[in-house]
């Protein structure tokens, strides 16, 4: 007998309304092989933009259709081009030295010298996409390729 | 059975199941009879008189006659685990050691995975805290310490008690709780910090219960010691209440004896004089105590109980006459540190569940289950995913007309349909090959659950006797001893109320437990040794003190309490000692000192084998206790005369085909009331009753003997 | 050359040749009932072993953390089926057996029923040293038929400090004592002239020595059941079988991977750092293909050097398979077929893969840092297939302290305070990572009470609990670190320090824009005066404090204070020297400006998020006497944020061209030039990239030094 979700289930789910206990069902039961298309569907649903969703990148990045072309979309619309381009290189960037006290505690941040911390965000809606803690000088990683092509 | 109690004094013990309450009534004469009523979660008193109400009639007594003839109520109560599992206690407030508020919330990381299935123990994002019974803001910290070696490290700072008192009362709590550490080291800090808040609440006025930790459980480690409090404090109340609505009622009955309550480490004690918290897992222990009563009737020293019921299997162990005691429980995911009889549990049951694994196509049975609700597929009550039960009547086992006697009705078409469909098409298999596969890997999984209880303490198998009971106990004994190397299989005609039987065949005890810190060098001269020994008869001494006085108080003549000295004894800078029961009541000099650790080594070898010694190391005492049991009423199994090994004309009720060694082959029927003492029933055969069926293999046969115990050979 | 040796050298070449263990699966398809009870009876022996082994054992990390695992292995030495406990193990065992086959042992040496190998080498099985291994082999029908094996962490090696993770050792020689590979028992009796060996050369010789009768217990009870068993099944039936189990797991883990992961390249990154000068890279390239075969590249790994952090090939593989076994496999038969089933690079004279056998290895941070960057690529794969439950941010890295000397049982000891077992872990994708309540190399985590510890080392703590805001902030936050503060009591004989990695940076990571769990580190105050305050009834400190820059010991006590936070090694010590220590916390879920103000006002409630955070990080405005949620406050502070960043951020291709002229320049810290001088070195494919992403010249193989102004 392969599980199978309810998608109101999935969409509390994804929208982190259901209790840790209730989570753990859920974990604990085989994986539902329909899972992708109901998130889909679902992430689909949630977005204001009509282009067709082929793959969720992470929060907010989803890789659309758009007439054709696939490129990385944030869920308020903004877009970032093609997706086989690192999205960072479209985002803005701050780099925040950890020890500034603005995030952690002086004693709680790691070293400027060892580490910086590159937080992006999307120019459309100001949401904070990553947080890179990396050496100063250190390239963008380019965190996910989806293999797309068919 | 028993016939019918003629002008005796009777013994009554009330076990509140799930779903039934089995009433089971002795009397002097050891004469007994069952009764069963539905339980009321709701109030639990109702399903408890319900129950008497449905036994007395049984015993041709009115219900006055009935009650002015008990002397001991017994009773198994579930009332603490369900407050816990259903959070419906009483709040208290806690006072703990500054520095370890946050206690509850950090937990032990153990306690987030602790009864996990193994693959939940690796998957650990479904790990999960537990939500504390006493929120961060009910906890208050107060400088103080006491030192591993007893020692007053940090004096207690009395003000701030005071003040923690004062806040709790106006946050208003049910009950204090406090819990130093080390207090079972050194309790001067943790009593004096009770005086206090009792002095505070005097002054508010308030009549609040304050409970600490050094007298709810007198063991090391901080968290199962101030678990154990909180659960006190969170259910005591509501267990008195009942315990006071019952002897209310009871009194109107015109009942004169004493009401008792089953402790989770096995034996009654007078209802008023038990720590909730000791009941906590009194539930599945009577079957353990069954299993000591019928090692005791046969002479076996060593005894396994199998209880295999709808959704679980419980197994559990006693050794050399003695109830295996688990010293670190978990209750409701709460690690304890009281004793509880140790009892292994694992999804394995009629109910049990199963399955074809998608990605590898194994065949997966457990540990899910189907419950009542939606229950087996033949049931015919909801349930689409194939169970055990549904295995079993597909194998011919169960008679689908005669399921509880006839009271449930199973439906066998849609059971082998579901089994057709989801567990033999993949695999290719018949459906009968499908259903023996789903047999085959719970008798497999609860065999091993035997052999690994028993292994894993390090002793043998073959030193043992194996009872098998509860409802699908029977059915499956045969499949899950086999290959066992056991002394023997028994099974009892009053399988399923067995725990029940086994309850009543309880003693009074009390269990007594002290810590002390004694570090004993590799070799030690006589005088140290004699030093030593003092310094444990000192402890001794205390603790006996203590159970006389406790049992006086219930109303025992000393001359009939028997005691068992204790001392957890093990090798230097080991993590794990072993009970070791000393052969000496005191040391009188360094011959007994040698006695006793003989004892240890001796218990050792039996466990680990003499490779596994280690004298070199020197041992470690840091807690010894005390058993005082006395005896009781308790039913007796009368022996009846044998007659002949053929059974009578009138037991065999036909036969029907059934699964055996490959194929189905025609098995005789018999209806197990209609069997003698004496009788043999050679397999291939099955022997119906009303609440359970016993499957009997060809190469096996079935002897009842003059107690009507059916023995498996 | 030996039976073994011929054996295994062809199994190795056919799975090279083939891609698989075994070609079909034809016992399992003839019979798969009777195939999978043999499983289960397997599996119940490795975990009874456990278990009689937890009882015997004396070393407190098996007995409070369960550090200690059972295995089956094949003739070959593949693991069969291993028990549960710390699947860093699963093949450090097989490691082993294999290394003494190759050794010639078989001829050399000699096997018989009876005999018992003990390893400690972390070149040749086990993680460091440690990591005590002792494996016996089984005999049926006289002919060597498989192995079984146990491992336990003993926490005292007799190394140059106390507790067996020496912070200050610079090559392997100053990690105590080494044994590869020796006979210490035969005819199932331990060798008396080794345990004289031991006891004279560790300072708590009786955790060692009673481990050895355990393992040799559960050792011993394996290899009894399986010959039983294969009296029961038949030789050739055990033998088919035990290969097929393992072709089974490499063809379910294969079906696993393709069923729940999105196909596509991943690429992260993390770092272990070292004392106060190194930083070592640990980068992930992981692909999945649509048949689900993974492919790990660790291409780009930093050089190995003269500390504690190199870790060998077995501890590496253990420590990235007890990653993969978490939070991937862990639905499948725990043995050698997921190991199989993935293609693993990690490229020889790295850093995880020495040269040889000088380097010190002690501290298994930088192999626990290949999970880290597992947990990023597959929790991002698991988000893509939709499985968001699973997503589980990567995790922190732990430290502990270690001291010994004499006890206060006036005992020589050595030893340490498992509470690096209780690290908060990493934010789930839809909730938060749990506090204080695991570690990376241990899913049966556990901190053990602490009446426990104090009964076992001459400590006393003034406090231990939930570090409030340690986890890295997100929509789900990281779970929290456990912090500690102690002082040392009844003795004046004893030696104290830290050990633990990712020093000086943060423990963990965080993901879709969650942030870093907070930093690790250690402070101590020696020669204070607590004993004046205690009897003067003065406050004390109990915990770090809602300000971590002024801690409550620091503004409480007055002595000779070491607030370098840095891991230092082993010290004299004596009673009433305050000690400090937060464990290592996990990484943050998501935008923390997302998060539901109603956890964050839990978290305020439960006293592990402190309000000054809640509003400042979480945009959440809470009152501080009611501690109810102001939701118009909220929604307006959460909008600034929001603004601010859109004002502070530049766009990205401005960034680019900033930072190359910093690089062309020389302008970075001087532990990034040395970071990229060795990898741009010894990794030509991480040169490329680097050279790529910041258009870079062809010659750019080194920092530039930075170009400094002389004035007349």
């Amino acid at each position: 007998m392969t599980t199978s979700h309810p998608k109101d289930l999935l969409r509390d789910l994804l929208e982190g309304k259901l209790s840790s206990e209730r989570i753990r069902e859920i974990q604990r039961l085989p994986k539902d092989p329909d899972r992708f298309e109901k998130i889909i569907a679902i992430e689909q649903g949630r977005v204001p933009w009509p282009e067709r969703i082929l793959v969720c990148l992470q929060e907010h990045l989803y890789v659309v259709d758009k007439q054709g072309e696939r490129i990385v979309k944030c869920s308020c619309g903004h877009e970032f081009g093609d997706y086989r381009v690192n999205w960072k290189e479209s985002a803005l960037v701050y780099e925040r030295d950890p020890q500034d006290g603005e995030v952690y505690a002086h004693t709680r941040a790691a070293d400027p010298e060892f580490t910086l911390l590159r937080e992006f965000y999307c120019p459309g809606c100001g949401a904070q996409l990553e947080v890179e803690a990396v050496p100063p000088g250190y390239p963008f990683i380019f965190s996910f390729l989806p293999d797309l092509d068919d | 059975m028993g016939n019918t109690a003629s002008e005796h004094q009777l013994l009554c013990y009330l076990d509140t199941g799930g779903t039934f309450t089995d009433c089971f009534v002795v009397d002097e004469s050891g004469r007994f009879i069952i009764g069963k009523a539905p339980s009321t979660p709701g109030d639990i008193a109702e399903g408890f008189f319900n129950a008497i109400e449905a036994t007395t009639p049984q015993i041709g007594l009115s219900l006055a006659a009935f009650f002015r003839r008990l002397r001991i109520l017994g009773y198994g109560t579930t009332l603490v685990i369900n407050a816990l599992l259903t959070r419906t206690g009483r709040q208290p407030g806690l006072i703990i050691t500054k520095g370890f508020e946050g206690l509850l919330l950090m937990e032990r990381a153990k306690q987030t995975w602790t009864e996990y299935e193994r693959i939940d123990r690796m998957h650990v994002v479904t790990h999960r805290h537990l939500e504390p019974l006493v929120p961060r803001a009910l906890i208050h910290g107060i400088t103080e310490r006491i030192d591993c070696l007893g020692k007053p490290i940090i004096p207690l700072y009395e003000q701030e008690v005071r003040e923690a008192a004062r806040a709790l009362i106006a946050q208003g709590v049910e009950a204090i709780v406090i819990s130093f550490l080390w207090s079972f080291m050194n309790d001067r800090h943790e009593r004096r910090a009770g005086e206090i808040v009792r002095e505070e609440l005097a002054k508010a006025g308030k009549d609040i219960p304050v409970f600490l930790g050094v007298e709810i459980s007198p063991v090391m480690r901080e968290l199962s010691r101030t678990n154990a409090a909180i659960i006190e404090a969170y259910t005591a109340p509501l267990l008195q209440g009942a315990i006071k609505g019952v002897q209310r009622r009871l009194g109107e009955l015109g009942f004169q004896g004493s009401l008792q309550l089953m402790q989770s480490a096995g034996g009654l004690a007078p209802a008023e004089h038990v720590k909730a918290v000791e009941t906590v897992q009194s539930g599945p222990v009577g079957g353990l105590m069954g299993g000591k009563f019928i090692g005791d009737l046969y002479g076996i020293q060593n005894v396994i109980t199998t209880d295999a019921g709808g959704t679980s299997f419980d197994v559990g162990l006693v050794s050399g006459g003695h109830v295996n005691i688990n010293r670190e429980p978990v209750c409701a995911r709460m690690i304890l540190g009281v004793p509880v009889a140790e009892i292994i549990s694992i999804g394995a049951g009629g109910g049990t569940l199963a399955r074809i694994d998608p990605l590898t196509g194994r065949l997966e049975v457990g540990p899910a289950s189907a419950g009542a609700v939606p229950g087996p597929v033949c049931y015919d009550t909801g349930g689409s995913q194939p169970t055990v039960t549904d295995a079993d009547l597909t194998l011919g086992y169960l008679n689908p007309d005669y399921f509880i006697g006839g009271r449930i009705k199973l439906n066998k078409p849609k059971a082998e349909e579901a089994i057709r469909t989801q567990i033999a098409a993949p695999l290719g298999l018949s459906v009968i090959e499908a259903a023996a596969g789903i047999r085959q890997i719970i008798d497999a999984k609860m065999r091993d659950t035997i052999y690994g209880l028993v292994a894993a303490r390090g002793l043998a198998i073959s030193d043992y006797a194996l009872l098998a009971f509860g409802g699908a106990g029977p059915t499956h004994a045969a499949g899950y001893a086999e290959g066992l190397p056991l002394k023997g299989v028994l099974m009892f005609p009053y399988s399923a109320a067995f725990s029940a039987f086994g309850a009543a065949t309880a003693d009074y005890e009390h269990h007594y437990t002290r810590a002390l810190n004694m570090v004993v060098p590799p070799v030690a001269a006589d005088d140290k040794k004699i030093e030593l020994g003092e310094q444990l008869n000192r402890v001794w001494a205390d603790l006996e003190a203590q159970a006389r006085e406790q049992m006086a108080r219930e109303g025992f003549d000393p001359e009939r309490i028997t005691l068992r000295f204790l001392a957890m004894i093990r090798y230097g800078r080991q993590l794990n000692d072993l009970v070791v029961t000393s052969p000496v009541r005191r040391i009188e000099g360094a011959a007994d000192w040698d006695a006793l650790i003989g004892a240890f080594e001796q218990l050792y070898d039996e466990r680990y084998a003499r490779a596994a010694r280690f004298p070199e190391a020197g041992y470690d005492i840091f807690e010894v206790g005390l058993v005082a049991s006395a005896e009781k009423i308790k039913p007796k199994l009368v022996p009846q005369p044998l007659e002949d090994a053929p059974p009578p004309a009138g037991a065999r009720k036909g036969e029907r085909p059934a699964y055996f060694d490959g194929q189905m082959v025609p098995a005789a029927v018999y209806e197990l009331a209609n069997l003698r003492p004496g009788n043999v029933v050679p397999g291939p055969a099955i022997i119906e009753d009303p609440t359970t069926t016993f499957v009997v293999p060809p190469s096996k046969r079935v002897e009842i003997d003059q107690y009507f115990t059916l023995w498996l050979k | 050359m030996g039976k073994l040796k011929e054996a295994l050298i062809a199994k190795e070449r056919s799975m090279q040749e083939h891609g698989y263990y075994e070609p079909a699966l034809t016992l399992k398809e003839q019979d798969p009932i009777k195939f999978e009870v043999l499983y289960t009876k397997l599996v119940h022996s490795v975990l009874n072993a456990r278990e009689v082994a937890a009882l015997v054992s004396a070393s407190p990390v098996v007995r409070e953390m369960g550090e200690c695992v059972f295995g089956l292995y094949t003739a070959e030495g593949d693991a069969i089926c291993l028990s549960v406990g710390i699947m860093l193990h699963i093949h450090t065992m097989s490691r082993m057996i294999k290394w003494m086959i190759m050794n010639d042992y078989e001829e050399k040496v000699g096997f018989k029923e009876g005999d018992y190998f003990f390893n400690n080498d972390p070149y040749i099985g086990g993680t460091h040293s440690p990591d005590q291994l002792i494996v016996t082999p089984i005999y049926c029908e006289g002919e060597l038929v498989g192995w079984s094996g146990g491992v336990t962490h003993v926490p005292e090696t007799g190394a140059v400090e106390p507790g067996g993770l020496p912070a200050s050792a610079t090559t392997r020689f100053h990690e105590g004592i080494i044994m590869p590979c020796v006979r210490i028992a035969e005819n199932d009796e331990l060798k008396k002239d080794l345990e004289v060996f031991v006891s004279r050369n560790v300072r708590t010789p009786e955790w060692w020595l009673l481990d050895n009768r355990a393992k040799v217990a559960g050792c011993r009870m394996i290899r009894d059941d399986v010959k039983k068993l294969v009296t029961a099944y038949g030789l050739a039936y055990y033998t088919a079988a035990s290969h097929e189990y393992i072709e089974d797991t490499m063809r379910a883990t294969k079906a696993k991977a393709r069923s729940v992961l999105f196909p596509g390249r991943y690429r992260a990154t993390a770092f272990s750092g070292v004392g106060r000068r190194l930083l070592i890279h640990v980068p992930l390239e992981m692909t999945v293909d649509r048949e689900g075969q993974l492919a790990m590249d660790f291409d780009g790994l930093s050089s190995p050097g003269a500390h504690p952090q190199n870790n060998t090939l077995p501890s590496t593989e253990g420590a990235f398979m007890c990653t993969a076994i978490q939070h991937l496999f862990y639905d499948s038969r725990y043995n050698a077929g997921s190991f199989y089933a993935m293609k693993l690079n990690i490229p020889a004279g790295t850093v995880l893969n020495p040269p040889n056998i000088f380097y010190a290895t002690g501290l298994i941070s930088t192999s626990i840092t290949t999970g880290i960057v597992w947990n990023d690529c597959v929790s991002r794969a698991y988000y893509a297939k939709g499985y968001r439950e699973e997503v589980f941010a990567p995790n922190a890295m732990t430290v502990g302290m270690h001291c010994g000397g004499i006890d206060q049982y006036g005992r020589i000891f050595g030893g340490f305070n498992m509470e690096s077992s209780s690290c908060g872990s990493g934010a789930m994708g839809v909730f938060d990572g749990l506090d204080t309540a695991y570690a990376q190399w241990n899913p049966e985590a556990d901190m053990g009470d602490a009446e426990v510890w104090e009964q076992i080392l001459p400590i006393v703590w003034l406090g231990r609990g939930i570090q409030p805001d340690s986890g890295g902030f997100g929509k789900f936050r990281g779970g929290n670190a456990i912090e500690s503060l102690f002082f040392v009591a009844n003795t004046n004989r004893a030696e104290m320090g830290s050990y633990g990695g990712r020093l000086p940076i943060f423990t963990s990571s965080g993901i879709m824009g969650g942030y870093p769990g907070s930093r690790t580190y250690r402070n101590i105050i020696q020669n204070t005066d607590l004993k004046a305050r205690i009897a003067a009834q003065q406050p004390l400190p109990h915990y770090e404090g809602e300000t971590p820059d002024q801690p409550e010991m620091v503004r409480l006590l007055n002595g000779k204070a070491d607030l370098s936070r840095g891991r230092y090694a082993a010290r004299p010590v004596q009673e009433y020297d305050v000690y400090y220590q937060i464990n290592g916390s996990g990484g943050g879920f998501g935008d923390p400006i997302e998060r539901d103000p109603l956890l964050v006002q839990r978290d305020v409630r439960n006293k592990v998020t402190i309000l000054s955070n809640a509003e400042r990080i979480y945009g959440v405005a809470i009152d501080p006497a009611t501690l109810e949620i102001d939701e118009a406050k909220t929604k307006e502070l959460r909008a600034g944020i929001r603004k601010a960043r859109l004002a502070r951020g530049v766009p990205a291709r401005e960034y680019i061209a900033r930072t190359r002229q910093q690089l062309l320049n020389g302008e970075v810290s001087g532990v990034a030039r040395d970071l990229y001088d060795d990898i741009l070195r010894i990794s030509p494919q991480f040169a490329r990239q680097f050279r790529e992403f910041w258009n870079l010249p062809e010659d750019y193989t080194k920092v530039p030094e930075p170009v400094t102004l002389t004035t007349g």
